[in-house]
């Protein structure tokens, strides 16, 4: 290695070259290479980060082609999305962003897309009447996020599991608000209580 | 003003073990890299803070490594700014260092970070209130200006910028000093920090700091280069040293007297002479004003120090300065606050009463020495790649210097 | 070229009814939610300043109440480590060094006018809601604990640990910091809904927490504040916190 760049080692005449003084050739020469390599340091990262984000355009597409499409399991609750399915595939995390923050910051509760409402109609029971996690393998979110390799943040933090008390017509009104179709429902059904 | 001649070179692989301590360092690195992916894997639990004591060791090597980064810079500003010729060849290699450390001590806070995932949200959310955000400015800010000055020290057709870009760098490194030591200042729930002073006695932390680590930077270089660090270069660094101390022992000292004095805070001052935090307190203040002692008697007697004592002097100083700023860091938090004051806390089950006790983990050693050992990797690397490292050539300037 | 995999023109077609019916759902259901007089759907403002009194002369020592309700509602558990383990709620017994009173009293965020926790918090995710509620945006928190730092109260957690189960209506999780919210989840769903602490210190018989908003003079923690007076921790901090003492 110390072989590989003679040009760069500094022989014994440029020893006398003055702090001061002007430069032997060689050593603005090798400073040229210095700055070069300089150069090349930066550069490295942005050429990996680009072909990286081709090599990404490249997967998706090749994505798209394949056959072996997820199996989303369908809604366990209601029978309309908040949203169009076009939508909510394409900008649900900017949905959910956006009314995230209304709510946190601001303290609107009242919007639809909130990630409750979601879990509440899209997450499953299993055979004993027990709720899955939404995020687990196959179910509603995970299927489609590792099919796209997209990692999910929502539920380090977010219950992946509906209230527990969550059965439309039993369930405490305020529950049941932050999603509109269970909230007709529930009208519904306490109508024909009633 | 004494003619130096020296030229800067890329050090070689073949000298002074080079290659091991490189080796050595990504060892150590990549132990730090494993230490925080189990500390943020795993959480917080398993490191030795908690609820009570927030900030712990990693928090103390960040700083130590921010404040050494702006502390590396005296050579650069001393030869570039006040003319000091002496210090010229080390123009190059201060400049370098101060980037490194700086890099690394980021690194450093961002791996203790609960989300470090969420850099990206640290730099593109920002709240101006927050004497934390502006440091986020600071640091990066002088990452940049180290590389411009850099450029300008490496490059002939640049070099009549030095003086002005060397002057921004002084400012910048007193006002990132500052800006950190205020980080700790205006936390007015905590007896121990709520003062203004910290900000100058950071700044004379990271004098003493930086001093200590550029020197021993500069005896591995002079290792890794075959050459010895000519005696006149140990003499003017043990000297700046020694001035670098006195202004951190005048700073600590009038900390903790106008904190004994104070009568809100003085019960709080006391424990830190007696308490938990006595050992670290004593030991970096003792040693620090040991050092200073000894400086003065060879200053006085022979003017000569040679390589070994000059080093063990660094490294005691930098042990000195590392205690005291533990001491400060943790010792601050291990005092309860006072929320009730005129009342005792017979019960809570939350440490109202009571000193809390922190003991540091592997895994924060782990991290903490990973950053010192990064940066000394990158600085191994800048050293291969750049003409940094000065070779000087001692008789003349010696000469000289006598002469003036 | 579509990336929906189920996109025929009859599905579509299907989708496209689906979709205008659920508009006239959407249409009924905010019209049902006028019924229901859900106040959430404006903004938090700042005409009300939410708070807590805290009467310490019936709160007992022993009684952990406000605590378990706390932690039932946000689904914290209270096994563990006390050092590392989340305590937004924590009780203390206090003895005056001259009299020898004896006091007890709950401690958790006391939401302050000018909390120090917003000030230092560098991505702005300590914040305060316009109406005095001092919370953790734990979206942008980067679990950084400077606002512990700066906390005079001690009042906020640090998750050390990863959790499961959380409550939907109180996300938490590991490396983010947290704090007593004042219920938010629950304040906003309905006027005149309490905190759980509030609720389960009434349910078992003290009754020594009162919420209510601090600027409306005929609120009863108005009332009360006014006729028993109430003290802020640490007043010499100047901060005007939201939560007040009488007795202490």
């Amino acid at each position: 290695m110390a072989c590989g760049r003679p040009k760069l080692r500094v022989g014994p005449s440029q020893r006398e070259g003055g702090f001061t003084d002007s430069v032997p050739a060689t050593v603005s020469r090798m400073e040229n290479q210095s700055m070069r390599i300089t150069a090349l340091i930066v550069c490295l990262p942005l050429c990996a980060f680009g072909a990286a984000t081709a090599q990404g355009l490249l997967l998706q597409r090749a994505g798209s082609q394949a056959e072996n499409r997820p199996v989303i399991p369908k809604a366990s609750k209601g029978d309309q999305c908040v949203a169009d399915t076009e939508i909510m595939r394409k900008d649900h995390m900017s949905l959910l962003n956006h009314q995230r923050d209304e709510t946190v910051i601001e303290g609107i509760r009242s919007e639809p897309y909130s990630l409750v409402s979601c879990v509440n109609c899209h997450a499953q029971t299993d055979t004993s009447g027990q709720a899955i996690r939404i995020d687990a393998e196959g179910q509603f979110c995970e299927s489609c996020h590792s099919y796209a390799a997209v990692k999910i943040d929502c539920f380090t933090c977010h219950a992946a599991k509906p209230a527990a008390m969550e059965v439309i017509g039993n369930a405490e009104p305020h529950l049941m608000r932050d999603n509109p179709h269970t909230l007709v429902s529930y009208l519904l059904n306490k109508e024909a209580n009633e | 003003m004494a003619s130096i001649i020296a030229d800067h070179q890329i050090v070689k692989p073949i000298r002074g073990n080079y290659l091991v301590w490189m080796l050595a360092m990504a060892l150590l690195v990549v132990i730090g890299g494993y230490c925080a992916y189990t500390m943020e894997h795993e959480g917080h639990h398993i490191s030795g803070m908690n609820n009570r004591v927030v900030w712990g060791l990693p928090h103390v090597f960040a700083i130590s490594l921010i404040l050494a980064a702006s502390g590396a810079l005296n050579s650069a500003t001393l030869s570039s700014v006040f003319n000091q010729s002496m210090h010229k060849p080390w123009a190059r290699l201060s400049v370098v260092l101060a980037i490194c450390l700086l890099i690394s001590g980021l690194l450093v806070l961002v791996l203790d970070l609960g989300r470090p995932d969420r850099l990206f949200i640290a730099m593109t959310t920002y709240n101006f209130r927050s004497i934390f955000s502006w440091n986020i400015f600071l640091y990066t800010g002088f990452i940049a200006v180290c590389v411009v000055y850099l450029a300008t020290l490496l490059d002939r057709s640049l070099n009549r910028y030095i003086a002005s870009i060397g002057a921004l760098a002084l400012l910048w490194r007193i006002v990132l000093t500052t800006g950190t030591g205020s980080i700790f200042g205006f936390l007015v729930g905590r007896s121990a920090l709520d003062t203004a002073i910290l900000a100058p006695l950071f700044i004379a932390l990271s004098l003493v700091m930086g001093s200590a680590v550029f020197a021993l930077v500069v005896a591995l270089v002079s290792r890794w280069q075959g050459t010895p660090v000519p005696a006149n270069t140990i003499r003017q660094f043990s000297k700046l040293m020694l001035w670098c101390l006195l202004a951190l022992l005048y700073f600590s000292v009038v900390h903790h007297l106008t904190n004994l004095y104070v009568s809100e805070h003085s019960s709080d001052e006391r424990t830190m002479f007696t308490g938990p935090m006595a050992l670290p307190f004593w030991l970096g203040h003792i040693t620090l004003f040991g050092v200073c002692v000894w400086l003065v008697s060879r200053q006085r007697i022979i003017e000569a120090i040679n390589q070994k004592q000059w080093l063990l002097s660094c490294v005691a100083a930098l042990f000195g300065s590392a205690m005291i700023l533990y001491s400060t860091i943790i010792g601050s938090q291990l005092i309860p606050q006072n929320l009730f004051p005129g009342k005792e806390v017979t019960s809570s089950t939350f440490g109202d009463a009571g000193f809390a006790s922190y003991f540091p983990s592997v895994w924060e050693w782990g991290l903490g020495m990973g950053g010192v050992a990064l940066s000394m990797l990158l600085l191994g690397f800048f050293l291969r790649v750049l003409p940094v490292s000065a070779h000087v050539i001692e008789p003349v300037a010696d000469i000289s210097d006598q002469v003036t | 070229m579509s990336r929906v995999p189920v996109a025929d023109n009859e599905k579509s077609l299907q989708a496209r009814r689906r979709f205008l019916q659920g508009l006239g759902l959407a249409g009924m259901a905010s019209m049902s939610y006028s019924l229901l007089e859900v106040k959430a759907k404006t903004p938090a403002s700042s005409d009300k300043r939410w708070g807590l009194l805290i009467e310490t002369e019936k709160c007992s020592s022993g009684c952990d109440a406000c605590v378990r309700g706390c932690n039932e509602e946000h689904g914290i558990d209270d096994a563990g480590d006390d050092l590392t383990r989340a305590q937004w709620i924590r009780k203390i017994d206090l003895k005056d060094e001259l009299t020898g009173n004896e006091t007890s009293l709950p401690v958790m965020c006391q939401h302050c006018e000018s909390a120090p926790c917003v000030d230092v918090c560098p991505t702005g995710a300590s914040f305060k809601r316009a109406d005095g509620v001092v919370l953790v945006n734990k979206h942008t928190c980067i679990g950084c604990r400077y606002c512990m730092m700066a906390c005079p109260y001690k009042a906020r957690s640090f998750i050390h640990e990863t959790l499961t189960e959380q409550k939907p209506s109180a996300p938490r999780g590991k490396g983010t910091v947290e704090s007593c919210t004042l219920c938010v989840h629950r304040i906003d769903e309905e006027q005149d809904r309490q905190p759980a602490c509030a609720v389960k210190c009434t349910e078992e018989a003290h009754s020594a927490i009162t919420f209510g908003d601090l600027n409306d003079p005929d609120s009863s923690i108005s009332q009360k504040l006014n006729t028993l007076g109430g003290s802020q921790i640490r007043a010499d901090l100047q901060l005007n916190t939201g939560v007040r003492y009488q007795g202490l």
